[in-house]
């Protein structure tokens, strides 16, 4: 239901002409709703950034949403990003990223 | 159905029963509610497979990969079923402003307020929700946000707004100029809406026309 209605309200952003990107874990319902943009996580319900207080968690998430926001080519771009909930090194894809830049 | 079946049926959904809305269970929970009794009984036999072998490779993570392939079946199984809305189209605004010039705003579904404004109708008291929008300003005392929403696990949230509302990493991403800056004024919803006729038509286009006059130039929206 939250999925159903972030894509309705970034559909309403987008429609004012401000560009959208909708970070969600129901694929299902961005399917049947069409946000524009859609960085679609595998974690659970109530959860779009991850973990609390797991702060790279969080800035790895929003950075490849930005990256969607960035790079998405057409309307209804669906990206599913694909970080196994606490089976990854936040810390470490973030030192990473920060030596490849 | 014969009484054995019956018998069968219920003592799958009493093993498969699970913890009310929680995050850890909000999508293996699928298989107790959404899947027939042969992929109830193939999902436990497997699970005790993935158990064994697991334990003799000394490794979780082939039977922690199973749990997540199982999750991913019942999560479609559901959003097959879920009500979606009818839809024209795909509005499309291209980004016009380099990121890390742009102005941005975040945007939840995830119940927030602030200590002070009146609170969401989480069910309301015909049971629609509400499509209701609160304005939370970027500066707000974090000891001040509550939240109302009665259908995800608020646990972690009130841990931590930030896993729902990322508000402190959108000033973090500010401060390090991967953003051009955050907007004073972000907003939120409760997601749990049953007339998105109403969200789609009023308020939806409310913020937007607020974000647009703001001069926002890119949203980030997290749902939950």
């Amino acid at each position: 239901m939250c999925n159903r209605s972030g894509g309705l309200i970034a559909r309403a952003i987008e429609a004012e002409g401000i560009p959208t990107v909708l970070v969600m874990m129901y694929k299902e319902m961005a399917e049947k709703v069409h946000p524009p943009r859609v960085a679609h996580v595998r974690f659970p319900f109530g959860r779009p950034m991850g973990e609390p207080n797991n702060a790279d968690q969080h800035r790895v998430i929003l950075e490849d949403a930005l990256s969607v926001l960035e790079t998405a080519g057409e309307p209804g771009t669906v990206v599913s990003l694909p970080y196994r909930w606490r089976r990854e090194d936040y810390k470490r894809i973030r030192a990473e990223r920060a030596v490849n830049k | 159905m014969t009484e054995q079946s019956t018998d069968v049926k219920a003592l799958l959904a009493q093993i498969l029963r699970t913890p009310a809305n929680t995050a850890a269970f909000s999508f293996i929970r699928y298989v107790g509610t959404h899947m027939n009794e042969e992929q109830q009984a193939e999902f436990l036999n497997g699970l005790l497979q993935k158990s064994v072998e697991s334990r003799e490779a000394g490794d979780a993570s082939a039977l922690w990969d199973y749990l997540e392939v199982w999750e991913e079946r019942g999560r479609a199984l559901a959003g097959a079923r879920a009500r979606g809305v009818e839809v024209e189209g795909i509005p499309w605004s291209p980004v016009a402003t380099p990121l890390n010039e742009a102005k941005f705003a975040l945007i939840t579904t995830g119940g927030v307020y602030v200590e002070g404004q009146e609170p969401y109708e989480t069910d309301g008291p015909e049971g629609l929700g509400d499509w209701s929008w609160r304005a939370i300003p970027k500066d707000v005392p974090r000891d001040d946000l509550r939240l109302a929403h009665l259908h995800y696990d608020l646990s972690g949230p009130r841990e931590d707004i930030n896993c729902v509302f990322p508000l402190d990493r959108m000033v973090e991403l500010e401060q390090d100029g991967v953003i051009g800056s955050l907007a004073s004024t972000n907003y939120s919803f409760m997601g749990y809406i049953q007339r998105p006729d109403l969200l789609s038509a009023e308020t939806a286009p409310q913020v937007a026309k607020r974000l647009k006059a703001d001069g926002v130039q890119a949203v980030v929206l997290t749902s939950t």
